[in-house]
């Protein structure tokens, strides 16, 4: 197909550091009154030692609950009462907050922020109350949903072998139920410290007013010693590894499985991504095509490349009909991989896949929200170039790498990566009673 | 730098900087289709709704599930590409383009990058004019429905809808949230040919622009790309009211193995064009629309009952319904429903306080702008301007009528328009575990999920 010349984009930004180690990203932009403040901490799950699980987002849901000059619920009226939105969330890399202001109210996003970062406060009954409201989350996101544990957590137990890694954000009730006072005090004490955090800011404000605001909330909150790094360090394997789980909530047999891939900062990641639109970007993509289409045996497929600062996965997941067998699918996704393995890809789906990257941008990833054409998509994507790449430039340049990736480097990949020895397969075998028999299916029986 | 104090109060504001309103321009093309069009070129990207009004609404009796099915197979192949020539077409444009029916209308939503947005509003023409509905593409695609039906059944949140919107509106055609499997089963290529040569006229459709192009351009590109497609007039059918509710009644879902309930609760309500239908959202907004709302803070941040706990107001042309909803462990599930039904009455009974309104007000007017901030958000707003009816002017005057709702407005609004004992409740879980908790509220009514 013919290339249309791409027109050009920028996202303008500055990046200045306080004295107390705060990192500060800016990116300034007129056209609509909205600013996006987003605090970044390098604290997740992956900082939880054994015992203590689900402790990172247990901590976000305390950062919610007060501090000295903002006393509990009134974070979320603060924001909301002058108009704007907020969120947090916790994975295993890193735990972060936004606020979306009307623009002429970033001064209180930013007094926010500090207060909470600089004197949290919190009581027995508020830690009690947000224990009870994240075993609800566990219950609402994981428990009671097929697929959910398998997919979401067990694989990831599963496929990474180092415990930094491996366990899930959302923990175990157990060691959520063992946490303490103290211990959530020490947390915040060794993470929660500016010299541990990026905040950006990004939309409609004045880069010199926006740097005073910062210094007169942020400047004197004193900066800790740095945490201790964590090893996310991943051994090799020598074997596949399978497991088989019976999920009591599904009526449809499904596989799960994962490939151990290098970290953010490895030069291969960039193949691996396009690989994963090839695989599984669309309904042209090449998965898609052959289990949904031409094989007409499975419902849904996805997966591809999960990026982490560490070690990341390449993950695959397909539902499938029950008539149909494991063996079956199974082999047909490794039958498609070998076909890019032997012999590489298409120039005409490598552009496909670049194509969509470059959109992805714009769109965003996730429902538009975090896309570069909204103040918040512009500060997230500044902090996680800051915070895990040191640099927010990448937000500009990074998108030349993948457009530099050849046919031959994603051939690469899939030969060093994408091999039986490398991978994790989960069985999922559906067992959720009464669905068995057809006549049951028809949904006017039950009156 | 020297010792600085601690702010102990919040930052005033700066002064408010207007929100320039997106500019619409509409035209109309040589072949009837009806165009709005907002140039947006913060990004070179742009952001499409193609809206034909053909809805679940429209199903026919006997085939709940056909304006979906239409919707889905638009994408599977035109009369020049086979489907996986047409998803390669779009995808290599780096575009999505997808299409969705819901009660009232079908949707057929698409991004692409500005350079390539010539080719592809060809590739969107012919989804919409020129599909094939070739047999070997429905037949997987009925296949799919039916085992997606079937998957569905074991997701609460779906079973809750379900059983909700049958308790709601009765025989209206609105009770229907999904196909059944023997409509699906009667469907054939033929079906969807005659659906859609029914429905699918540049008369009964509108496209929704919002993004790097220009007027004159696009009216060009429109000609070129619609050409061949023409008005034919279009007749809606119309239907009975959905029933009125005179007491408060208890639907249980029984789903095995269930470790918290689904619950759903509420009753119809005006419709999004009447008068009082704007207060009525502010008043939602208060009750359960947002982080720091009355449910909220009372059944997630004092119970600790729930993390996701709300109200919603549901916006569609015949009929539309208010509701509350929260996922709560069984020991609770009797308290919860208390409470949610407590707050309703307070709302009755008291209003919202003065401050309370400004607050909420606040909220949705700059959230209106934070909506207005993507190319997604502002489409979106332009096409429930038009498919509900609203004023034309209804985005311009958004804000202002925002601001001028009063407390009496509310209260009245809470007392004509909220009736907790009138209120369907369902409740989707293990049916020992809740059932008893449960009676103090109405006549229950079991089911099973399945």
């Amino acid at each position: 197909m013919a290339v249309q010349k791409a027109i050009p984009f920028e996202v303008p930004y500055s990046l200045h550091t306080m004295e107390n180690g705060l990192r500060v990203v800016l990116s300034v932009d007129h056209s609509v009154p909205v600013v996006a403040v987003v605090v970044l901490y390098d604290v997740g799950a992956r900082n939880e030692p054994p015992g203590r699980t689900g402790f990172a987002h247990l901590f976000e849901h305390m950062m919610f609950q007060g501090s000295a000059n903002v006393k509990k619920g009134e974070f979320y009226t603060y924001v909301e009462d002058n108009g704007g939105v907020l969120n947090g969330m916790t994975s295993s890399d890193f735990t972060i907050y936004f606020e979306v202001m009307p623009s002429n109210q970033l001064e209180l996003a930013l007094w926010l922020e500090a207060d909470r970062m600089r004197s949290l406060q919190v009581n027995q009954e508020n830690l009690d109350n947000q224990r009870e409201v994240v075993k609800e989350e566990k219950r609402l996101r994981v428990d009671n949903q097929p697929f959910a544990y398998a997919r979401g957590i067990l694989l990831y137990e599963l496929a990474y072998d180092n415990f930094a890694n491996a366990h899930s954000v959302i923990g175990s009730m157990e060691d959520l139920d063992a946490a303490t006072l103290e211990d959530v005090q020490r947390f915040f004490r060794t993470y929660y410290a500016p010299n541990n955090a990026v905040l950006a800011i990004a939309g409609d404000f004045e880069e010199n007013q926006a740097l005073e605001w910062v210094r007169k909330h942020f400047g004197d909150i004193p900066p800790q010693k740095p945490p201790q790094p964590v090893d996310t360090s991943e051994p090799e394997r020598s074997q596949e590894k399978r497991a088989t789980y019976t999920d009591r909530l599904a009526n449809l047999p499904a596989i799960a499985m994962a490939w151990k891939v290098p970290p953010r900062h490895s030069p291969e990641r960039y193949a691996l991504a396009l690989l994963d639109r090839i695989l599984f970007g669309g309904e042209s993509a090449r998965l898609h095509q052959r289990l949904v289409k031409r094989q007409k045996s499975a419902l849904a497929v996805s997966g591809g490349l999960e990026d982490r600062r560490g070690p990341g996965l390449f993950t695959a997941f397909v539902v499938f009909k029950p008539d149909r067998a494991f063996e079956q699918i199974e082999q047909s996704i490794y039958a498609e991989i070998e076909k890019i393995q032997r012999k590489g890809v298409q120039a005409r789906e490598l552009q496909r896949a670049k194509n969509q990257l470059r959109a992805e941008r714009f769109r965003g990833v996730w429902g538009g929200l975090y896309g570069l054409q909204t103040p918040l998509g512009r500060a997230i994507e500044l902090a996680y170039h800051t915070l895990f790449d040191g640099d927010p430039a990448l937000i500009n340049t990074e998108l030349q790498r993948y457009l530099q990736v050849t046919g031959q480097d994603i051939q690469t990949v899939a030969q060093h990566f994408l091999v039986p020895s490398n991978r994790t397969v989960l069985h999922i075998l559906p067992a959720a009673s009464g669905v068995a028999s057809e006549e049951e299916l028809g949904w006017d029986d039950e009156r | 730098m020297g010792r600085r104090t601690v702010i102990t109060s919040p930052p005033p504001p700066t002064p408010l900087r207007p929100l320039a309103l997106p500019r619409r321009e509409e035209f109309t093309t040589d072949g009837g289709l009806r165009v709005v069009l907002v140039e947006d070129r913060r990004v070179p990207f742009v952001t499409l709704r193609l809206v034909v009004r053909v809805g679940s609404a429209h199903d026919p009796t006997s085939l709940p599930g056909l304006a979906a099915l239409t919707a889905h197979c638009l994408t599977q192949g035109t009369v020049k590409r086979k489907s996986f020539q047409f998803a390669r077409a779009v995808e290599e444009l780096g575009a999505t383009l997808e299409a969705h029916a819901n009660r009232d209308y079908t949707v057929v939503s698409a991004t692409v990058l500005a350079e390539n947005l010539p080719r592809l509003l060809k590739l969107a023409a012919e989804t919409v004019a020129h599909p094939a509905f070739a047999t070997n593409e429905v037949e997987l695609a009925k296949e799919n429905t039916i085992q997606t039906l079937r998957y569905q059944r074991t997701q609460p949140a779906f079973l809750a809808r379900e059983r909700y919107a049958k308790v709601l509106f009765g025989n209206h055609p609105y009770s229907r949230v999904a196909p059944t499997e023997e409509a699906v089963k009667a469907i054939h290529p033929d079906t969807l040919r005659q659906f859609h040569n029914m429905y699918y006229t540049p008369d009964n459709s509108l496209l929704v622009v919002v993004g790097a192009v220009g007027a004159s351009q696009l009216h060009k590109r429109l000609d070129e790309a619609f050409g061949g497609w023409q008005p034919r007039g279009v007749q809606h059918p119309t239907h009975e009211p959905p029933p009125r509710r005179d007491q408060r009644t208890v639907h249980v879902v029984h789903r095995p193995g269930s470790v918290q309930v689904n619950l759903l609760m509420g009753h119809l309500a005006p419709r999004p064009n009447h008068p009082d239908f704007l207060a009525l959202e502010v008043m939602n907004t208060a009750l359960g629309g947002r982080a720091g709302s009355r449910l909220f803070m009372n059944v997630r941040e004092q119970k600790g009952f729930a993390y996701d706990v709300g109200s919603h107001l549901s916006q569609h042309r015949e009929a539309s319904s208010f509701s509350m909803s929260a996922q709560v462990r069984p020991e609770v599930v009797g308290e919860a429903v208390t409470e949610m039904l407590g707050e309703v009455e307070n709302l009755r009974r008291e209003g919202i306080t003065g401050s309370e309104l400004e607050s909420t007000k606040n909220y949705l007017n700059g959230t209106y702008s934070i909506q207005l901030s993507t190319q997604g958000g502002i489409a979106s707003e332009i096409v429930a301007i038009e498919m509900l009816e609203l004023p034309k002017d209804s985005m311009e005057t958004y804000r202002e009528r925002v601001r001028s709702i009063t407390v009496d407005d509310i209260r009245g609004a809470a007392q004509r328009y909220l009736f907790p004992d009138r209120m369907a409740i369902v409740a989707v879980g293990e049916v020992d575990a809740i059932q008893q908790s449960l009676q103090p509220f109405g006549e229950v009514e079991v089911c099973s999920a399945f």
